[in-house]
Order: structure tokens, then C-alpha cells, then sequence
């Protein structure tokens, strides 16, 4: 190829790779638009289903929908995709709302007076909070609430020697502090 | 550890952070150093695992790295990642378990070691008694989504648009389109234009689209240009060499049809012929 050749080619060329960018980039800002309008749908009570292929965002949006209307077992399915599309910290928040929920869940139980029902809300919040605080450990308000949850309902492990076999084995022996202040402390 | 085994592997020592103010959701980072003689290799079966280490303590993530150490054996580096998940009521001495480590030679010698214990102080995030004015149980609100920012792919979007008018004014410049259609440089893309429009029209019609032609020729050679000129011309442009037969057949009928005896000049010359002469010479003038 000559550099005539190259010369005359290469405008064409360029426009044609120009082109291709523009598609791409308004492609990519119309669909950003529409997942912004899903989000923005969801803030407002409209119940609307993200697409198969939404974002961990929108993915988010959609759990926090349903996690604030105490609809945990469907937002729950949300985990994995999350994870997958949004990144740790996206994760992170996921895993945090969860943990809101039951706690808010626990509380109306305890306001009912049903404590069975609700020590074991208390203790998947707790484990959702520690999945929160592993996928990022900077969210502080998961750290907060975790310390809430477990004065909530404190488990005691058996005296720690450094055998986790034993710990593992034991079925935990749970005691609640409700209501008031753990006794026996200052 | 046996006498042995105290000689074949040398001071495992463990390094950690400052071991005081650990709250609890901190991440912490230890470091052991473990020296064993030439020979000897770490059982990595013998590594902890990634996992709840403890009722309050997960181990994150475990790497072994080694290197030369002084005496001629080997150093291993073994960086373990904790976190802590020990919600304190006071402040409290915590300890993170030691882990054994074995190492074997070819021989089948096993030497094994315990390393990787840390204690340090972790407090409490909150006070026993509630704060004041605070709700015991009162939790910290929930994460909201945020809305998308779409500032990124309007720049992107924007850009790309500038892009693709840059491009096509680029080309419309190297073709001679409008607004640069009077390109001093571009004297057959004009040409080819009148030549399309006005070659069909009959014989008077070929006759403007020929002096069309002609009048490129003038402009890219800067002087008149005859036929017996072609030859010099073609020498100093060499990109239009690849049509010399094609430049020769229409000078050749350009002189009949305007100086000859009145021949039919289409004839000579088929319009479409013209055309594509036209046509060919402002491609190949855009690659000078």
C-alpha cells in the first residue's frame, strides 16, 4: 500500500470508524437513560421489573424496593447478580439493606412479643451484615448495625480456646438482653 | 517441636498492625517469617484455610511468597489477611489462634512448626448505656440507591459527534466536496462534476465536458497543456501515470473534435468513457 493510496483511504476510513464510535456512545447513553428512568421509577412506588440483563444499579434499586416493603425472600435472589454486575461495594449495600430489613423485621416481632420469631431474624441480619462488611469494609454503617444486632440478641460462643472444631459443633446457646441492658455489666 | 525440628527450621516470627483500637469490621494484615534449611519445603496442605477462623474472626485471604534466607535456606513469607467481627462491650484483649505449619524434605523428614498468633486490644464502637437521646435499638438507615450519572457517556457521546463532523469535513475536504469545492488543489474533483453533468448533453454537451477536463488539466499542470505535453506532465505527477493510455485517447479526441474536420468528437470518445477518465483522475489526484 502506497502512502497515495493511504492518503486518499483515509478519510473515509475515519469517518466510518467515527461513525462506529457514535453509534456505540449513544447506544450506551440511551440505555443509560432508560435504566435511570427504571431507578427513578422505583424511588417513586412504581413497581416496575428491571430487565433480564439490568445493571447491578438497577438490580440494587430493585432490591431496596422490595427490601423496604419487607419483601426479603424475593429481593434475596438478587444476591448473586448484584455481586456479579454491581461490584463488592454494590454487594456491600445489598447485603446491608438485607440486614436493615430483618432487624426491622425482628423488632416488630419483639414488639409483638414473639421472641422465637424473632431471635433467628436477628441472627440472619447479623450474618448479612458480616457478608456486607466482607465484600467492603468500609461501610461503617454495616459495622453500626452489626454491633446493634449483636447486643440485640447476643450468642455465646463457648469459651474460645482456639478449637474451632468444638465451637462449630456445638449448637449455640443464644440469650437476649431484652428488654434493658445486659445484666451483670456497668 | 522437636530437637530436630528446631534445627531444620529456624524463628518463626509474626508481625501484625498496631494491636490496639481494632473495632470491630477491621481488616488487619499479618506477616510471619518462617526460615527452614535447604531441602526442606512448606506442606501447603498445612496452610489454614480461607474461612471463619473463629466465632468473631474470618480469614480473608492466606499468600505464601518465598525467598533466600541468610544462612543458605529458604524464608517464607506468609501473609494472612483477618478480619474481625468481635463486637466488644469494654475494651478487650483478643488473640488470633497460631496455625502449624509443617514442612517435609525429599527424604520424608517433617519438621512442624506453630507461628501466626497475634493478640491485640479491640473497643467497642458504642457505649453500653444508650447514647443520649437515642434510641437503644436505633439502626443506622439504609444504603438508597443512586441515581445513574450519565455524565460520562454524554461527554463520550459528544466527543464521539465531534469526531465524526471532524471526519466528515476531512473527507468533503480531501474529496472537494461543498464547501470545498473551489479547492485550488482539487481541479479534476470540479471537473468530474461538470463532466458527469454535461457529457450525456449531445455533442455540445461533450464539447463543455471536455473543455471541463481541459481546464483541470491547465490548473494541475499551471500552464496550458497539448497533447504532445502529456508525456513532461506525467513525469512530475506520477499518480496519474496509471491513466496515461486513458489521457492520450481523450487529448487525441479532443484534437479532432476541435480541430478536425468536424468528425463526430462521441464518437472518438463515448461520453461514458469521459465520465470515468473524469472520475479516475480526481481519485487519483486525491492520493497526491
Amino acid at each position: 500500500m502506497t502512502l497515495g493510496t493511504l492518503k486518499s483511504a483515509l478519510p473515509p476510513a475515519l469517518l466510518l470508524a467515527a461513525l462506529v464510535a457514535l453509534g456505540v456512545a449513544g447506544w450506551r447513553l440511551h440505555e443509560l437513560r432508560q435504566e435511570r428512568a427504571v431507578i427513578q421509577a422505583l424511588a417513586e412506588n412504581h413497581d416496575v421489573q428491571p430487565a433480564d440483563d439490568a445493571s447491578g444499579a438497577v438490580l440494587f434499586a430493585r432490591a431496596h424496593y422490595l427490601l423496604i416493603r419487607n419483601r426479603i425472600d424475593e429481593a434475596q435472589g438478587f444476591s448473586g447478580r448484584i455481586a456479579e454486575r454491581g461490584g463488592p461495594e454494590l454487594a456491600a449495600r445489598f447485603h446491608y439493606d438485607v440486614g436493615n430489613a430483618r432487624v426491622r423485621r425482628a423488632l416488630a416481632a419483639m414488639d409483638a412479643s414473639k421472641i422465637d420469631q424473632a431471635i433467628p431474624e436477628v441472627r440472619l441480619a447479623k450474618d448479612a451484615y458480616r457478608e456486607a462488611l466482607h465484600a467492603d469494609a468500609e461501610l461503617w454503617d454495616a459495622r453500626y448495625n452489626l454491633d446493634v444486632a449483636m447486643r440485640l440478641v447476643r450468642d455465646f460462643p463457648e469459651l474460645e480456646s482456639g478449637e474451632e472444631e468444638e465451637v462449630k459443633a456445638q449448637p449455640k446457646k443464644l440469650w437476649t438482653d431484652l428488654p434493658g441492658l445486659p445484666r451483670g455489666l456497668p | 517441636m522437636t530437637g530436630a525440628a528446631a534445627a531444620q527450621v529456624r524463628g518463626a516470627e509474626t508481625f501484625g498492625p498496631r494491636p490496639f483500637g481494632v473495632l470491630l469490621g477491621d481488616v488487619f494484615t499479618l506477616k510471619t517469617y518462617v526460615d527452614v534449611d535447604a531441602g526442606f519445603q512448606l506442606d501447603p496442605s498445612s496452610l489454614p484455610k480461607v474461612g471463619p477462623v473463629s466465632y468473631s474472626l474470618d480469614l480473608r485471604r492466606i499468600d505464601v511468597t518465598d525467598g533466600a534466607a541468610p544462612n543458605g535456606g529458604v524464608r517464607y513469607q506468609i501473609t494472612a489477611e483477618y478480619q474481625t467481627f468481635y463486637s466488644a462491650l469494654e475494651t478487650k484483649e483478643e488473640t488470633v489462634p497460631p496455625f502449624t505449619l509443617a514442612f517435609a524434605d525429599g527424604g520424608g523428614k517433617r519438621a512442624e512448626v506453630q507461628a501466626g498468633r497475634w493478640s491485640y486490644l479491640t473497643s467497642p464502637l458504642r457505649p453500653i448505656a444508650s447514647v443520649s437521646g437515642e434510641q437503644q435499638y436505633g439502626l443506622r438507615p439504609d444504603a438508597e440507591p443512586h441515581a445513574i450519572s450519565l455524565r460520562r457517556a454524554q461527554i463520550l457521546t459528544g466527543l464521539a459527534g465531534g469526531a465524526t463532523l471532524f471526519a466528515l469535513a476531512l473527507l468533503a475536504w480531501s474529496r472537494a466536496w461543498p464547501p470545498f469545492h473551489r479547492r485550488p488543489a482539487r481541479p479534476f474533483a470540479t471537473a468530474a462534476r461538470a463532466v458527469r453533468k454535461a457529457a450525456g448533453a449531445g455533442e455540445a454537451g461533450w464539447r463543455a465536458a471536455a473543455l471541463a477536463l481541459h481546464r483541470a488539466f491547465d490548473a494541475a499542470a499551471g500552464k496550458r497543456l497539448f497533447g504532445d505535453d502529456v508525456a513532461a506532465f506525467l513525469k512530475t505527477r506520477p499518480a496519474f501515470a496509471r491513466h496515461e493510455a486513458a489521457i492520450a485517447a481523450f487529448f487525441d479526441a479532443s484534437r479532432r473534435a476541435f480541430f478536425g474536420e468536424g468528425a463526430n468528437a462521441a464518437a472518438a470518445l463515448p461520453p461514458e468513457q469521459l465520465t470515468r477518465l473524469a472520475r479516475d483522475l480526481a481519485q487519483a489526484e486525491r492520493a497526491t
